[in-house]
């Protein structure tokens, strides 16, 4: 946690031993693309059955919405093998775009365009306007926060304590964290995410075709969920209220919240999407965990460095 | 259906590419007075087996050897990397040594591809065969497939720190031809070059010679001592006083393109490469 500061960018080009957090955090974002790309590669995606899935996005949503998803999903059941290859590659390029310093205002701009585009056409907006998922099974959609860590790990330097507010100002970065949280509490306080077997399906959804050791922890973590939907529901949307509220409390307690956030969003990543689903096969993504965490460590405030004047363990 | 050929066959071209460059690197690091290859020899050596398994594994007529002699050969190499990682760490470097773009990449690019081999599990009957009786890289699968899922990410996070790496264009297009003073000193005419420096030229004439071309000078235990991987944005610098030492033919003595496939930034280009499409195989085959 130590390593993020928040290094202006022309101290870092001085010296580049010295880590600088947002890059960290661009790099993280790049080996999330980079690992989308290689998973829209496999075989399933370059069948028709991948524009059906496309189609299933429009459900429920209006008309305005869902006509663009069903045209998209139309053309890739046609053109599967051309536009899947398209799309994967667009994805790895995103990656090694984001990694490479002299593109990477580039490509964090088509990330946040691709995300916004993936999000909209590939995910139905997270069915925010019809069914949403939980936040456990991934609502409000993973790859709309890939276009919110991307506008968080802007290089621009705007005075702030954090490396979110160095890209949008530390007003407008706390009212991201704001809605993000609160959204996804709202969105698990939702009648359909809060029934009974609500959670406890959304998470043992997931053990289908994982390894032994990982169907056996989904399976498990879902059996402490069955028919407890809305005391988890509220207890997740307390947590996810609570971490909402910290951004504006003291650093102390902005550390504590990315700590518990990192540990919220592991939680929800490993024993709720089992990774994602990634080792079943068929998935485009990780899913939201690892977004979650990268996103947090973006609000975390570096402990200010020790006054070398000042001997250890000497009375301020 | 599985992946489409043309596609594994892209990425396997890209793999003979990538062998055939480290490869050309291997000949010209070749010093005839002390009949010793480059220091970066054993890297060079790792991409060129791995390029060729990696067609061949993807591709089923591009396959050379059999499973069980790539088997050995990445024990070997797995063994031989993680030797030199355990010696730069505890040369001082501790844990950095394993973020570092020394050995640490190279023992994770080995130890993947030693377990994708092991791991390969027999294909269906309707497979395609291939000549060494494997079929493609699209028809198989693999036995413990979360560790496959470690590696990819592994690798994906090498590949991007390795990108991170890589110097602006303007950085690495060499002069036409470099200055006699420089190129004795084994520095390349522009930065981003990186060829090494001639045997018997003291380090510390080596470390100095960047700073004429106003770009950092490396630590001044460079000689011994990785380069860190923060610190590689002007890859000149390290280069020069890693080799200074030992190094083969003078730069002026090669032609500029050829002279170009010694930089490191053509190592980590190759680097990239095999990390992206190994984590792109480990992938298609869970």
């Amino acid at each position: 946690m130590t390593a993020l500061s928040t290094t202006p960018p022309q101290a870092a080009d001085a010296s580049r031993s010295a880590v600088d957090g947002r890059r960290v955090l661009q790099l993280g974002l790049a080996a999330v693309w980079l690992l989308d790309g290689v998973l829209q590669y496999q075989s399933w995606m370059f069948t028709k059955a991948f524009g059906q899935m496309l189609a299933g996005a429009a459900t429920g949503n209006p008309a305005v919405i869902a006509a663009p998803i069903t045209w998209d999903a139309h053309l890739v059941e046609h053109y599967p093998v051309l536009l899947n290859a398209v799309f994967a590659t667009i994805q790895l390029a995103l990656g090694l775009g984001i990694a490479w310093r002299p593109t990477v205002k580039a490509a964090l701009a088509a990330s946040i365009a691709w995300s916004v585009a993936v999000w909209w056409l590939g995910e139905g907006l997270g069915g925010v306007l019809a069914t949403p998922d939980s936040a456990v099974a991934g609502g409000p959609g993973a790859v709309i926060l890939y276009a919110l860590l991307a506008v968080l790990v802007w290089p621009r330097d705007c005075p702030g304590p954090f490396v979110a507010a160095r890209a949008v100002g530390a007003p407008v970065a706390r009212i991201l964290w704001l809605v993000l949280w609160g959204g996804m509490a709202a969105i698990q306080l939702l009648p359909v995410n809060r029934a009974p077997q609500g959670v406890h399906d959304d998470i043992t959804a997931m053990a289908a075709g994982e390894p032994h050791w990982l169907a056996a922890l989904v399976n498990g973590t879902g059996s402490l969920t069955a028919h407890r939907g809305l005391a988890f529901s509220i207890g997740l949307a307390v947590v996810f209220c609570l971490l909402a509220v910290a951004v504006y409390l003291p650093a102390p307690i902005v550390r504590a919240m990315v700590v518990a956030a990192v540990v919220v969003g592991l939680l929800i990543w490993i024993p709720g999407q089992a990774f994602g689903g990634i080792l079943a096969g068929g998935m485009t993504d990780p899913n939201s965990g690892p977004l979650l965490v990268l996103i947090a460590l973006a609000y975390w405030i570096p402990r200010p460095a020790p006054d070398p004047a000042v001997p250890p363990g000497a009375a301020p | 259906m599985s992946v489409p050929a043309g596609l594994l066959d892209a990425f396997a071209g890209v793999m003979l590419l990538v062998a055939a460059i480290s490869a050309t690197r291997l000949a010209l690091s070749w010093r005839p007075a002390s009949r010793h290859f480059g220091p970066d020899a054993d890297a060079d050596v790792s991409h060129l087996l791995m390029g060729l398994a990696m067609a061949g594994t993807l591709t089923a007529r591009l396959a050379t050897l059999p499973a069980l002699a790539w088997d050995i050969i990445f024990a070997v190499l797995t063994a031989w990397f993680a030797h030199r990682v355990t010696r730069e760490y505890r040369s001082g470097r501790g844990l950095r040594a394993l973020v570092s773009e020394h050995h640490a990449p190279h023992l994770l690019h080995s130890a993947a591809m030693l377990y994708m081999f092991l791991a390969l599990r027999p294909a269906p009957a309707h497979a395609a065969s291939a000549m060494a009786g494997m079929p493609a890289a699209g028809a198989q699968t693999l036995r413990l497939p979360t560790l496959a899922l470690l590696f990819a990410f592994l690798l994906c996070a090498y590949a991007v720190a390795d990108l991170d790496r890589l110097p602006a264009p303007r950085h690495s297009h060499p002069a036409p031809a470099p200055s006699p003073a420089l190129a004795l000193a084994g520095v390349p005419s522009s930065a981003g070059l990186g060829v090494p420096a001639p045997a018997g030229v003291p380090a510390s004439a080596a470390a100095a010679a960047p700073a004429l071309l106003g770009v950092p000078a490396p630590a001044a235990s460079g000689a011994s001592a990785p380069t860190d991987a923060s610190t590689t944005a002007t890859p000149v610098t390290s280069r020069a006083t890693a080799t200074s030492s030992a190094s083969p033919a003078p730069a002026s003595s090669l032609a500029p393109g050829l002279g170009r496939l010694l930089s490191p930034g053509v190592a980590r280009g190759c680097r990239i490469a095999m990390g992206v499409t190994m984590a792109f195989m480990l992938i298609i085959m869970i």
